[in-house]
């Protein structure tokens, strides 16, 4: 009786990240929630532009100074997209949520879906900035 | 999770957050109603990169603007703090530790959101 407790104790439970080969659904699912906690972080800069704004010329120009910074670019741009990727993501998991595209080969397509789709969004959102 | 445990003794202890389905609920409105708000605040944001303080400030001040960009706070200050929620329970399992962090999410959100709301308000009010 012990026995068999310990024995089933010791077995890998799932999902297990050392057991299982890495697929695009999963790696998905694990950019999701980074993304997800990186908005949580990104929130922070966005009222940082808010209330830079609303205290005046002088911290709004602290504020744009860092922003337009090579680290103040990156983080900007790392911001677009993980908005767009966890933004389509969600949009997935949405789709999920009726019941729809659990099955092979439509979770693929909507892995692959969301991906092409933030980067490109991101990408094309950035030159249009830039341009303009 | 014991899988041997039956649907009723986990409904009764209403999952790890001890709070049923209101937040799973929450969660999902939360990201329907922000799609059309992220989709403004995005517009928003980069119609203003490299905009000086003056445009800025009468893009912001804008009711149209204002009333879009408090909506998009509110609405995201429940999802973000649903969703970190979810992501301490899932990884902290201290107890004491746990309660800390929830209280520090809980914090964390509040304050992001009342100084954004206010500055908005602000600058609706007086630019
Ligand atoms: C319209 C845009 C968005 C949509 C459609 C959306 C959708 C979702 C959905 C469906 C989940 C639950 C995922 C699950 O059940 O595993 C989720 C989780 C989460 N979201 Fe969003 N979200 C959006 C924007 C945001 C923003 C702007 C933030 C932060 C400011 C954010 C922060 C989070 C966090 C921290 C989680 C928890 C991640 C996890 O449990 O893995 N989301 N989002």
């Amino acid at each position: 009786m012990t026995d068999n407790r310990e024995r089933a104790m010791d077995r890998p439970r799932s999902p297990d990240l050392q057991v299982y080969r890495p697929t695009l659904t999963m790696t998905m699912s694990i950019a999701h929630r980074t993304t997800g906690a990186a908005l949580y972080l990104g929130m922070v800069l966005f009222v940082w532009w808010l209330v830079a704004a609303a205290a005046g010329p002088a911290a709004y120009a602290v504020e744009q100074r860092f922003m337009r910074s090579l680290p103040g670019l990156i983080i900007l741009f790392g911001f677009t997209w993980a908005a767009l990727h966890h933004t389509l993501g969600g949009v997935r998991h949405l789709i999920w949520d009726t019941g729809l595209a659990h099955d092979y080969p439509w979770r693929e397509y909507l892995a692959r879906a969301t991906l092409f789709g933030s980067l490109s969004l991101t990408g094309i959102l950035w030159i249009i900035g830039y341009l303009t | 999770m014991s899988i041997s445990r039956t649907p009723l003794a986990r409904a009764r202890g209403l999952g790890s957050a001890k709070s049923g389905t209101a937040d799973f609920w929450r969660q999902r409105v939360t990201s329907v109603l922000g799609l059309p708000l992220i989709a403004g605040a995005i517009l928003v944001i980069v119609s203003n990169i490299g905009a000086d303080y003056r445009s800025a400030i009468e893009c912001l001040r804008r009711p149209a603007v204002a009333i879009l960009l408090l909506l998009t706070i509110l609405n995201f200050c429940v999802h973000m703090r649903i969703g970190m929620q979810i992501i301490i329970e899932d990884y902290i399992h201290n107890e004491t530790a746990k309660a800390l962090l929830l209280i520090a999410n809980t914090g964390f959100v509040a304050a992001a959101g009342v100084a954004g709301a206010l500055a908005l308000v602000k600058i609706a009010a007086v630019g």
